[in-house]
């Protein structure tokens, strides 16, 4: 099944080969595109990302977290409010996923239930959206009223 | 009725030769209804005491009694479900949640308490604020003096027991003052809340039924004046 093609100058040659039933029963091998280090570095660098971008986000939001714990959200409630955002963000990222893996199947007419592959990639993002909402909760452990929030906010 | 009373009040900060004493052993006791101006030159314990005595900044020693409610001697849930209820803030800035709406800031504390929106209530507190046309702005399109207005209109919404307002006007041109403080004696006078504002502007303070002076973290002065 396997060409020494090449797409953009990358040679799939040595990339996974994956057993794939079609929708007319016949077993078909299919190379992958993406290996294992590639997709580890695609991680690592979406997490770096993450992080920055929820950096900013929440340098820019410290001032309206600490308002909110000082007009009256208590620390349960924000630690509820952060890990609901992680959980439907999590939701849909895997709505996203699923999308995605059904519309390449039915591109390439195949039949195939990704179930190790899903786990894999559900877990890694439920880590990523926890550490993400979780982050702006060190605000927590701040005093309320203090020198970053303007000497005071006084 | 004294609605508010701080005990021998005592809140050092820092250590050894960097060490603060901002407020030292204070006691002060707010009728309901009044409107108290603390004032005196930056850096003498206004922001300090006001903190202390809204929950926000525990003393190293001393009580406050909200409604006889001693403030630290509850845990911090609690605490802080107390401000949300019988507490507003007015700040000099940053008072406002910049990722929520105008009409969303002002009742954020009534939705973090659960309770039903009394819209009437809050449609009169929009008019008089004049804040009507701004209902569903945001906050970065707003003036400095619309963002005040907000923040006593979400004082105002949740019915509490006391607002504290620390410089609400320190960051306005002298109209947008006249007219937050003007905001302020109408929520004392009509609303009858009990107002605590800190200020370093003599004309301001001059609105309050008292004001109290401090300096170097002592009152100097308590003084009670008729006002019209
Ligand atoms: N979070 C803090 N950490 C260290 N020192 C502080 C802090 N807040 C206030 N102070 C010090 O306490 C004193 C009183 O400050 P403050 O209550 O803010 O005065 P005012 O509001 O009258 O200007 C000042 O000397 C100030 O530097
Ligand atoms: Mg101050």
């Amino acid at each position: 099944m396997i060409e020494d093609n090449d797409i953009g100058g990358i040679s799939i040659y040595d990339m996974g080969l994956k057993e794939f039933t079609r929708y007319n029963g016949s077993i078909e091998e299919i190379p992958l595109l993406v290996d294992n280090e590639m997709m580890i570095v695609g991680l690592i660098m979406f997490f770096i990302l993450c992080y920055y971008l929820n950096k900013n986000y929440l340098i820019n939001h410290q001032r309206d977290y600490m308002m909110m714990r000082i007009v009256g959200m208590t620390k349960r409630e924000m630690l509820i409010k952060e890990v609901e955002k992680g959980f439907y963000s999590f939701v849909i990222i895997n709505i996203m996923n699923i999308t995605l893996i059904l519309l390449v199947e039915s591109y390439f007419q195949i039949v195939y239930i990704p179930i190790v592959e899903f786990l894999v990639m559900s877990f890694i993002c439920l880590g990523i959206c926890v550490v993400i909402y979780m982050m702006p909760l060190y605000v927590l452990w701040n005093d309320l009223i203090n020198i970053d929030n303007g000497g005071g906010l006084s | 009725m004294i609605i508010l009373e701080g005990k021998n009040l005592r809140k050092t900060y820092g250590y050894a030769e960097n060490k603060v004493d901002a407020i030292k052993n204070i006691s002060i006791e707010i009728e309901e209804g009044s409107f108290v101006a603390v004032v005196g030159t930056s850096g003498s314990g206004k922001s300090t005491l006001l903190h202390v005595l809204a929950g926000l900044v525990k003393p190293n020693a001393g009580k406050v009694y909200l409604q006889g409610e001693s403030l630290y001697d509850m845990n911090d849930d609690r605490l802080t479900r107390l401000r949300r209820r019988k507490m507003g803030f007015v700040f000099q800035f940053f008072n406002l949640i910049t990722t929520h709406n105008v009409i969303e800031n002002i009742v954020l504390l009534i939705h973090l308490d659960n309770r039903q929106v009394d819209e009437e209530y809050v449609d009169e507190i929009i008019d008089l604020l004049k804040l009507k046309e701004k209902k569903y702005a945001f906050i970065h399109e707003l003036s400095g003096g619309q963002q005040q207005r907000v923040a006593i209109a979400r004082a105002l919404a949740s019915k509490p027991a006391i607002i504290f307002a620390d410089e609400p006007t320190g960051n306005l041109d002298a109209k947008s003052s006249q007219e937050v403080i003007q905001l302020l004696k109408i929520a004392q006078r009509k609303y009858h809340e009990t107002v605590i504002m800190v200020t370093h502007d003599e004309m301001i303070a001059n609105v309050a039924d008292r004001i109290l002076r401090i300096e170097d973290g002592q009152i100097i002065q308590d003084t009670a004046q008729k006002n019209e």
